[in-house]
């Protein structure tokens, strides 16, 4: 029996490639739209092949270059950011008890269960008291309401199967405080930071509706861009920069399935690829 | 070698009304090797932890050869705990492990690796040096960190529940090896247990602990023949008691008269009288003798259990394979109680 379980079942390979074909199948014209030139039902392939959209992203006028360094920029910053505070923020509420720790951990949630429009709509009023509206700092700030609480929220479940004895045991071998928190404490948590960290990265990379309402249409980034090329009916450019668009997500993908999967932390990527 | 005192040290955790651990005094001679043994939650591992400057003092004073090291921190004071689940660095080797300590001091390489090698071959892991900790087991563990306690050369040494994870024959071989590493590096050792075989196995002391207050700190001995309470005595395993009334070298209880030796320092008046079930013998003699029924009988192996009734209290005695007459339960015998085996204890 054990044996026979082992061994490829016809089944699954059915079922693994019927998963494959849907998963993938929708994204092969987007693939294919950003080489042609025109393209016209019943053609299975474009009649005349050209590469029109990539000299428009190349041209430094039209602003796709610049929204693809503002997306990056951005999302850096709040990355950055977010391991700054979420990963203190998650040690103390994976590892201590204390007065109001569920009042604090419902606060955190908050702006993850109250919809963001509502939310944003309040904050760009004050944000246009304080002039943070319409600047990238701005929208780095509001970045960070669904970042932190992610990059919190990750990082306490980490904590809380992470033994801090080892940190006295390395204190009692000498140790001093600097050398026990990168010799010790910083290996442990590490795929859980990477983990937490390239998702914080892509909420921020993907974010639409935050950029566009305190942004106000001038912090320009890639996904306002690329709203703008859908809603023109442009497929030729709008798939070009859906793929650089896809490109951060993809690269993650494989990077935790390759590095991370089986590690310690329980932050196992997505298996192995 | 480096003595330990503890002058009236108090833990007060933040939040909690109650002292975990409350005036406690303790003396620990240079290259002693001493027990804090209690229950579980007694302030045991508490106290362990404010000689190794991870848990500070809320109130008294820690001092090492008489100088006061309250304010030293934990990595400063060449003391070197080793937990009970021994916590090896698990994205290290075993030799890096042992290393660490070495590391952490600045020792060149070579004489690290030299000084890494020579000690797990003392803890029978030579040739282990490469490999992970995830491979070994719980008595290898153990050893590791033994190892990488000692490769220090701490000037205390401080054990957390040695034996508490290992299998019986696997104890025995900690134990020598604990004992000889005493021996040969003479690092003052104290270890924490809540199983009082552990400690009379293991310690020259036993300081006995019961809701974070020292109640008796002697030589293991004492604690089976002298104890200094009831709760003391049925802790380690002494559950003869009976209460009865002294006079001069006489003390009346339930069972009759009873003579006991005259110099025990207890005065006269309710006390309660004590005697260990190996000291029964299943004979009659001129005094102390009794003829009572016998309730129970269990065969030990080595000895055979007789329980008998003396009033409200069920007593155990025990007869050695050799001298049991072979009675069976519900049989009378005659049970002498030697003088000299009685232990009192004022009520």
């Amino acid at each position: 029996m054990e044996l026979e379980e082992n061994k490829a079942n016809p089944i699954h390979w059915i079922m693994y490639l019927g998963i494959l074909v849907a998963v993938i199948s929708p994204l092969i014209p987007q693939f294919v739209w950003p080489f042609a030139k025109s393209w016209f039902f019943p053609d299975v392939l474009p009649s005349v092949w050209g590469v029109r959209a990539w000299e428009y992203i190349g041209n430094p006028n039209n602003q796709v270059l610049e929204a693809v360094f503002n997306s990056l920029i951005i999302a850096v910053i709040v990355t950055v950011i977010s391991i700054l505070l979420g990963v203190p923020a998650g040690r103390a509420l994976g590892m201590y008890r204390f007065r109001g720790k569920g009042l604090i951990e419902l606060l955190i949630l908050a702006p993850s269960i109250i919809p963001s429009l509502a939310v944003t709509m309040g904050i760009h009023v004050i944000f246009i008291r304080l002039g943070l509206a319409d600047t990238m700092f701005g929208v780095i700030l509001v970045h960070l309401i669904p970042t932190i609480p992610y990059m919190t929220i990750s990082m306490s479940g980490v904590f809380a199967n992470y033994d801090p004895d080892f940190e006295e045991q390395a204190k009692s071998l000498g140790a001093s405080t600097f050398k026990t928190f990168f010799l010790i404490t910083l290996p442990a948590v590490f795929p859980g930071i990477v983990t937490g960290a390239m998702f914080a990265f892509l909420i921020s990379w993907e974010q639409y509706l935050l950029t566009v309402l305190i942004g106000g249409g001038r912090v320009l980034t890639l996904p306002l861009l690329l709203f703008s090329f859908a809603s023109s009916r442009d497929n030729t450019l709008t798939s070009a920069l859906s793929i650089i668009f896809l490109l951060p997500a993809i690269l993650i993908l494989f990077f935790t399935s390759k590095f991370l999967s089986g590690k310690s932390s329980g932050m196992g990527g997505f298996g192995n690829i | 070698m480096t003595s330990i005192t503890l002058k009236n040290i108090a833990k007060v955790y933040e939040g909690c009304k109650v002292a975990s651990v409350e005036d406690f005094n303790l003396e620990i001679g240079p290259g002693e090797l001493v027990a804090f043994l209690g229950p579980s939650g007694c302030g045991k591992t508490t106290t362990l932890k404010m000689i190794a400057g991870l848990h500070s003092v809320t109130d008294g004073d820690v001092l090492f050869n008489g100088v006061r090291v309250n304010d030293v921190k934990p990595e400063k004071r060449e003391v070197v705990m080793v937990y009970q689940n021994y916590l090896l660095f698990p994205y290290m080797n075993v030799a890096e492990n042992v290393g660490f300590g070495l590391r952490m001091r600045k020792v060149p390489k070579p004489e690290i690796d030299r000084r890494v090698d020579e000690i797990l071959k003392l803890v029978k892991l030579d040739g282990f040096g490469s490999r992970s900790p995830a491979q070994l087991s719980g008595g290898q563990k153990q050893r590791v960190a033994l190892a990488r306690a000692l490769v220090i050369r701490p000037k205390i040494l401080l054990l957390d529940e040695p034996l508490a994870n290992l299998d019986a024959h696997l104890r025995d071989e900690m134990r020598d090896l604990i004992l000889s590493i005493h021996k040969k590096f003479e690092v003052t050792t104290v270890f924490v247990t809540h199983d009082q075989e552990e400690a009379v196995l293991l310690a020259d002391r036993i300081a006995l602990i019961f809701d974070g207050k020292l109640v008796q700190y002697s030589p293991s001995k004492d604690f089976y023949e002298r104890p200094a309470s009831e709760r003391i005595a049925r802790f380690f395993g002494n559950g003869n008691i009976i209460g009865g009334i002294k006079k001069g070298t006489s003390v009346s209880t339930a069972l009759g008269e009873c003579t006991v030796m005259p110099g025990l320092e207890v005065a006269d008046g309710p006390v309660s009288l004590l005697i260990r079930p190996e000291s029964i013998r299943l004979e009659r003699s001129g005094v102390n003798s009794f003829l009572m029924k016998i309730q129970k009988k269990i065969y030990m192996g080595t000895y055979t259990r007789y329980t008998i009734q003396s009033g409200d209290e069920e007593w155990n005695t025990t007869g050695e394979s050799n001298d049991a007459p072979g009675y069976e339960a519900g049989d009378k015998a005659w049970f002498t109680l030697p003088p000299e085996k009685i232990w009192l204890i004022k009520r």
